[in-house]
């Protein structure tokens, strides 16, 4: 039996494979995506012509949701403009982000992580707002809060991205318990307080105090630091100071809130279900888990209630304050538009829009703008207790190097939590790869 | 004249033959032609264009620069790369090792063709066909160290107190290889079972007759002829376990650090991820990769000479 195919053979079979292979690739031409292809089309024109914004919204779905209510708006007021919203799992999001910055294809604007303006700025990822779009940012220079606004603008004083949410620690607290325990409903307002209130709801039998956003990392850690009066670098990012005798006290107090108050060590502390039980009177974490508490643990509706970090020696109860910016891809074709958007964010009427939507999604949203926090919809100690924060903040380090040497600082912070490491040693550890790294 | 004729009639014959052979042919690359254009699209060109990289600095969005030897210099003073390259030894060591030693014994105990053992592989082989992603967001919670996790559950049934399996960094390697091996084993046991299938019988039986133990039957007869499967076991595990990437990214990663308190987590490919993907130092993330690829392809040179020497 010849088995050998001979070319009479297979030229069909090869040649309608082929064909299917051609009309399949040309299928998935025309089934693509609009963004390319609109993209190519469009020109930055004015208001008369259809302009589409495509924009990738880091977070959950609500939390896309949550910015469209600003698109929404932004639309109604130009009605030349068609913003899609896509958003993007955090997970996912910064890989995605610089996929697209290196194809130059993708969003026109992106929301990320606080320091994510600068990264991809620097790396020619993202517009200089601040070049390009000077009076927009003299705008919202005017009305952000300024202590976020410190952490988006690079050591050269670049702005590739603006706050358009925030993030704050907050002390979680059930004044029920406390008034049963310590015969008091107040929360702890110092590090002495703190230790002597965990001790009495351990002394009552249940677990104490549990830190959850961030917990052994620097985020908590940045907390007790600045309430100690230290600072990772001086004002000017000249210096480092990580080791400084402010910074050994809060390392020291930070430690011993795990090994001798046994705070739990897990990555991400069921602090919501603490709560619940009664096993976590206080806690610390990031203010959107205000805004589904309620939803999630409807046993605890009304009986918790919020109020600032308890402050160190220095009588500050400052805390990290983060949040999320947007901004304009460098390749993006209808920048003009994408500005004005940015620029939207910080209108009254969008912050009252997008309050509204966020309290319909049991989303915590905190606008940037320092005089819109009244517009939190929440109850009114809660609203009190984050302005108090607000007025005590401060936001991550915009110094060269930061990025690169937050790892090696928390890695110092762990072996002083997990090894039982002299604090002073490994901050000294911490500072000479800061200093390294300030001054590459 | 005679001579020349006869020469010349032998190159036409040569020509016929080679048309002949490339008509035969053609066919054939015309039919692989779409996975051929394919596999140097999506696999030759990254491969060769990482391979370029990892001389470069190259942040992902300005033109690459190139830096000759520096990034494969970096990585021997790089403190992170080698903790995560003796993390991954270790790991490898461990997984490779018991994931085929406890492969064989289940396929050995479970291979004959009874109710109760079809049951048992079929039990055994479920990890392997559920989705890594889902199974290791499980593990996270398993391992939690409130009380809603199941490894404290259980020790809380024995008595004993509650431990933060994923904030210690001396559970961190059991927690991964016992992942690992919960992952792999039915996959291993199915193949040592087709290996074991493959063995005659009469080979056994002869054996038994001529009074070969139990034990030097499976010493003389079983491994020798399990070789292959051995070898290939071996080797796809190498390569596996050295690739190592959901487990850690899932189970231990946290805000800054990728590879869990003080890195004990910290591996080759989630290191090679992080420094490409996070800190856009893809031309060191691709030297990186092309060290991890020279490793493997060392071991499984390795591995095959020493599996052909033993076959000669």
């Amino acid at each position: 039996m010849n088995t050998r195919l001979s070319l009479k053979q297979v030229w069909k079979p090869a040649l309608s494979i082929m064909l299917v292979l051609l009309l399949l690739s040309a299928c998935g031409n025309t089934a693509a995506p609009t963004t390319s292809t609109s993209a190519d089309s469009e020109t930055d024109a004015p208001s008369s012509e259809p302009v589409t914004l495509t924009i990738w919204a880091t977070g959950d779905e609500d939390e896309g949701k949550l910015l469209f209510s600003a698109a929404e708006r932004f639309m109604a007021e130009n009605p030349n403009v068609t913003i899609e919203l896509q958003p993007i799992s955090w997970d996912d999001a910064h890989a995605k982000i610089l996929s697209a910055a290196t194809s130059g294809t993708g969003p026109d604007i992106i929301t990320g992580g606080l320091s994510w303006g600068i990264e991809f700025g620097q790396l020619g990822g993202m517009i200089d707002l601040r070049e390009n779009y000077p009076d927009i940012i003299a705008e919202i220079e005017q009305s952000v809060h300024q202590g976020i606004y410190q952490s988006v603008v690079s050591p050269e004083n670049e702005v590739y991205g603006v706050p358009w949410d925030l993030t704050i620690y907050q002390m979680f607290y059930r004044p029920d318990l406390l008034e049963e325990i310590t015969g008091s409903g107040e929360p702890p307002a110092t590090w002495d307080e703190l230790t002597t209130t965990i001790t009495q709801i351990q002394d009552s039998g249940k677990k104490g105090f549990a830190m959850q956003w961030g917990n052994t990392q620097w985020l908590q850690y940045f907390n007790f630091l600045t309430q100690a009066g230290g600072a990772l670098y001086d004002d000017t990012c000249s210096e480092v100071t990580i080791n400084s005798p402010e910074a050994v006290e809060a390392l020291t107090f930070y430690t011993d809130l795990y090994n001798t108050y046994n705070s739990p060590t897990d990555g991400w502390p069921d602090l919501e279900g603490g709560m619940e039980t009664g096993d976590y009177p206080i806690g610390y974490t990031g203010s959107w888990i205000a805004g589904s508490l309620d939803a999630s643990y409807p046993e605890l509706e009304g009986k918790w209630t919020l109020a600032p970090l308890a402050a160190g020696p220095t009588g500050d109860p400052t805390a990290f304050i983060g949040g999320r910016v947007i901004g304009i891809m460098s390749y993006s074709e209808v920048p003009d538009a994408a500005a004005e958007f940015i620029r939207s964010i910080y209108d009254d009427a969008t912050a009252d829009a997008m309050t509204a939507t966020a309290a319909e999604l049991n989303l915590f949203y905190i606008p940037p703008r320092a005089d819109f926090a009244d517009k939190i919809q929440a109850p009114e100690d809660r609203v009190e207790s984050i302005k108090t924060q607000l007025a005590n903040s401060k936001g991550p380090p915009n110094c060269n190097g930061w990025e690169e040497s937050s790892q090696v600082v928390e890695q110092k912070l762990q072996q002083v939590i997990f090894e039982g490491a002299d604090p002073q040693t490994a901050l000294d550890e911490a500072a000479v790869v800061m200093t390294q790294n300030l001054t590459q | 004249m005679h001579i020349s004729t006869a020469h010349h009639k032998t190159n036409a014959l040569q020509r016929y033959l080679r048309i002949a052979q490339l008509r035969r042919s053609l066919p054939l690359y015309i039919l692989l032609a779409p996975f051929l254009g394919l596999f140097a699209l999506f696999v030759l060109w990254p491969i060769s264009n990482s391979f370029y990289l990892s001389f470069t600095e190259y942040n992902g969005i300005r033109s690459p620069a190139f830096v000759g030897l520096q990034n494969y210099m970096r990585l021997a003073e790089d403190a992170r790369f080698i903790t995560a390259l003796g993390n991954t030894t270790t790991y490898v060591l461990l997984v490779v090792t018991l994931n085929t030693s406890i492969g064989l014994l289940l396929a050995l105990s479970l291979r004959r063709q009874t109710v109760v053992n079809q049951i048992c592989r079929v039990l055994f082989f479920l990890p392997a066909v559920t989705s890594a992603v889902a199974m290791n967001v499980l593990w996270r919670w398993i391992f939690s160290g409130e009380d809603y996790g199941l490894g404290n559950t259980i020790r809380g049934f024995l008595g004993l107190p509650p431990v933060t399996f994923l904030a210690d960094t001396s559970w961190t390697m059991p927690i991964l290889v016992l992942m690992a091996l919960w992952g792999g084993l039915g996959f291993t046991m199915i193949l040592f079972l087709a290996g074991l299938q493959s063995i005659p019988a009469s080979l056994h039986e002869a054996a038994a007759i001529d009074g070969a133990s139990e034990r030097q039957r499976f010493w003389y007869i079983t491994l020798p002829l399990l070789r292959p499967t051995l070898l290939y076991v071996v080797i796809t595990g190498l390569v596996t376990a050295f690739q190592v990437f959901e487990a850690v990214y899932i189970v231990f990663r946290s805000v800054e650090s990728i590879g869990g308190v003080l890195d004990s987590g910290l591996m080759l490919v989630p290191y090679l991820y992080d420094r490409g993907f996070n800190r856009f130092d893809l031309g060191y993330a691709s030297a990186i990769a092309w060290v991890l690829f020279a490793i493997i392809f060392v071991l499984t040179l390795a591995n095959l000479y020493v599996g052909r020497e033993r076959n000669a």
